[in-house]
């Protein structure tokens, strides 16, 4: 039979209870014995059984334990109360270092959740995160904010590595590595009908862009305006930092630098208008 | 003779001797004075007896432990073992401590026991997350093989795949977030009359109906932006692979 965690409170049987007593009792001589032994210092320990009058000390001889006490007593009333404690003092205690426990506990496994529920996410068995709370979903988002900022720092770091190498060796392999990288995210994005997606037809994009721009015009033309300004600057930024990565695989030649340039305004105009498209649904559902 | 020790170098039976090294000795002190204090403890509460425990510091220092009190239990012991004539017939008697601190230590074992309990239901949490991220990794998941990463030692198509994958996964957080707060919008006429001043403040008016409703939900980057992000990673591609891209 497995031992079982005791619950602390006086035990009301008789017999269990004196039983009870007189095992830990002994128990709790030998762990004094073992630590006055260990460590090469006096201790002392009397325990009275209730309704006794006769107490068990250790040291067995009771001339040297009344000497360890005696020299306790003997010490200036401060060094005495400094490290003494009572029950209540030493629950206190335990219940501070059980809190403290407690709650780094829960932080570590709300970590370890959240991190199964981006892996959920990424691997596509959570559409739409259908049955999330609002806490999972605030959890989650921090942690998708934290990973993404990793990840670019960890992309910035080996552009940095890579412009340092000859132009030359690193044109060749161009088309596969952008292959790879389309091949590799297509699946993501297909399992996210969310958001519409398409690399083919960039004209179409900018025409459902103006579509969406005439629709939202005439409703708030003064949010449209702050929209288009927060959008426009994202999209910019986040164009420029690929543009320096494209400019890095495409070496130090005159005619890429030309086709970044000429790429950038469409690109940042694209941004705008999906960035209208999007908030422009949320504001307004009950109109 | 010390024993052999064993391959690994987990828990293994000392000899009751003094320890050499000061500095050992000090750390074995400090640990076994609190097992001495807790087991005293736990022998008063269970069994309703009268402790006193005094041990003193390599360094010389007193530390003590008693119920009900160390000076209650160290004197009546001190009195006991003093032979005196008047003493010597009456026994002294039992003084039980008063209802209230009873009362007092009671509910602070109630205390210790629930926040016990409450260690005990996370410990049985943090089991059930391990055992299922275990499981993943066996299965060889490519987002747990990412998630687990270190971002330092993935090459560069690993980090581009994971960017798309965490966009993706942001694009769908902001737009479930932008579902709570449209659910959120329309209940209760409060929403309404929050209506026309959020069309006023336009993306603003967002923000102020997320405060207007105690949703203390910010889920970065504002709804509508992720959207943004991934258009622009989008557009990245297809400028590497031209116009006619496979799809």
């Amino acid at each position: 039979m497995a031992r079982k965690k005791v619950t602390l409170q006086w035990i009301a049987n008789d017999s269990t209870r004196r039983a009870t007593f007189k095992k830990r009792r002994k128990g709790l001589m030998k762990k004094a014995s073992e630590l006055a032994t260990l460590c090469d210092v006096d201790a002392c320990v009397v325990v009275y059984g209730d309704g006794e009058s006769q107490p068990e000390v250790w040291p067995d001889d009771v001339a040297k334990a009344a000497q360890v006490l005696a020299r306790f007593k003997a010490m200036p009333e401060l060094d005495q109360c400094k490290k003494m404690m009572d029950m209540e003092g030493f629950l206190n205690q335990r219940i501070d270092k059980l809190r403290e426990q407690l709650r780094k506990a829960r932080r570590e496994n709300h970590e370890r959740e959240t991190a199964l529920l981006l892996h959920d996410a990424i691997a596509g068995r959570r559409p739409g995160l259908a049955g999330l709370s609002v806490e999972e979903i605030a959890g989650l988002g921090w942690m998708v904010e934290n990973r993404l900022n990793g990840v670019k720092d960890a992309i910035e770091r080996l552009q940095a590595a890579t412009a340092g190498k000859g132009g030359q060796d690193v044109v060749l392999p161009d088309p596969a590595t952008a292959t790879t990288n389309l091949q590799l995210q297509l699946p993501q994005v297909s399992l996210l009908p969310l958001v519409p997606y398409s690399v083919d037809a960039p004209a179409e994009h900018g025409h459902a862009g103006v579509v969406h721009e005439a629709a939202a015009q005439p409703q708030a033309p003064s949010w449209l305006m702050e929209v288009a300004k927060a959008g426009g600057d994202l999209g910019a930024l986040v164009y420029s930092g690929f543009g320096g990565g494209r400019g890095s695989f495409g070496g130090a030649g005159g005619t890429s630098v030309g086709v970044v340039a000429d790429m950038l305004p469409h690109l940042g105009n694209l941004g705008a208008g999906f960035g209208w498209a999007d908030p422009g649904l949320s504001p307004f559902p009950p109109i | 003779m010390a024993p052999p020790r064993r391959p690994s170098m987990g828990r293994q039976k000392i000899e009751i001797r003094r320890i050499e090294s000061d500095e050992a000795r000090q750390v074995c002190f400090s640990k076994r004075r609190a097992g001495l204090f807790k087991k005293a403890s736990e022998l008063s509460i269970l069994c309703g007896a009268d402790v006193a425990a005094v041990v003193f510091s390599p360094a010389g220092k007193a530390f003590s432990f008693g119920h009900p009190s160390v000076e209650s239990v160290v004197d009546r012991f001190l009195a006991s073992s003093t032979p005196s004539p008047a003493g010597a017939g009456a026994g002294a008697g039992h003084s039980s401590a008063g209802g209230g601190e009873d009362r007092a230590v009671s509910e602070l074992n109630r205390q210790h026991g629930d926040l016990r309990a409450q260690l005990d239901a996370e410990k049985a949490r943090q089991e059930r997350a391990d055992e299922a991220i275990r499981k993943e990794r066996e299965a060889g998941s490519p987002a747990m093989a990412w998630i687990d990463a270190d971002l330092g030692a993935m090459g560069h198509d690993d980090l581009v795949a994971f960017w798309a994958a965490l966009a993706g996964v942001q694009a769908a957080v902001a737009a479930s977030a932008d579902q709570l707060l449209r659910d959120a919008l329309l209940v209760g006429r409060r929403g309404r009359q929050q209506q026309q001043p959020a069309a006023q403040l336009g993306g603003g008016g967002v923000a102020f109906d997320v405060g207007a409703f105690g949703i203390g939900v910010q889920v970065p980057p504002p709804p509508g932006f992720a959207g943004v992000d991934l258009q622009g990673f989008g557009g990245q591609a297809a400028a590497i692979l031209g116009a006619g891209g496979p799809s």
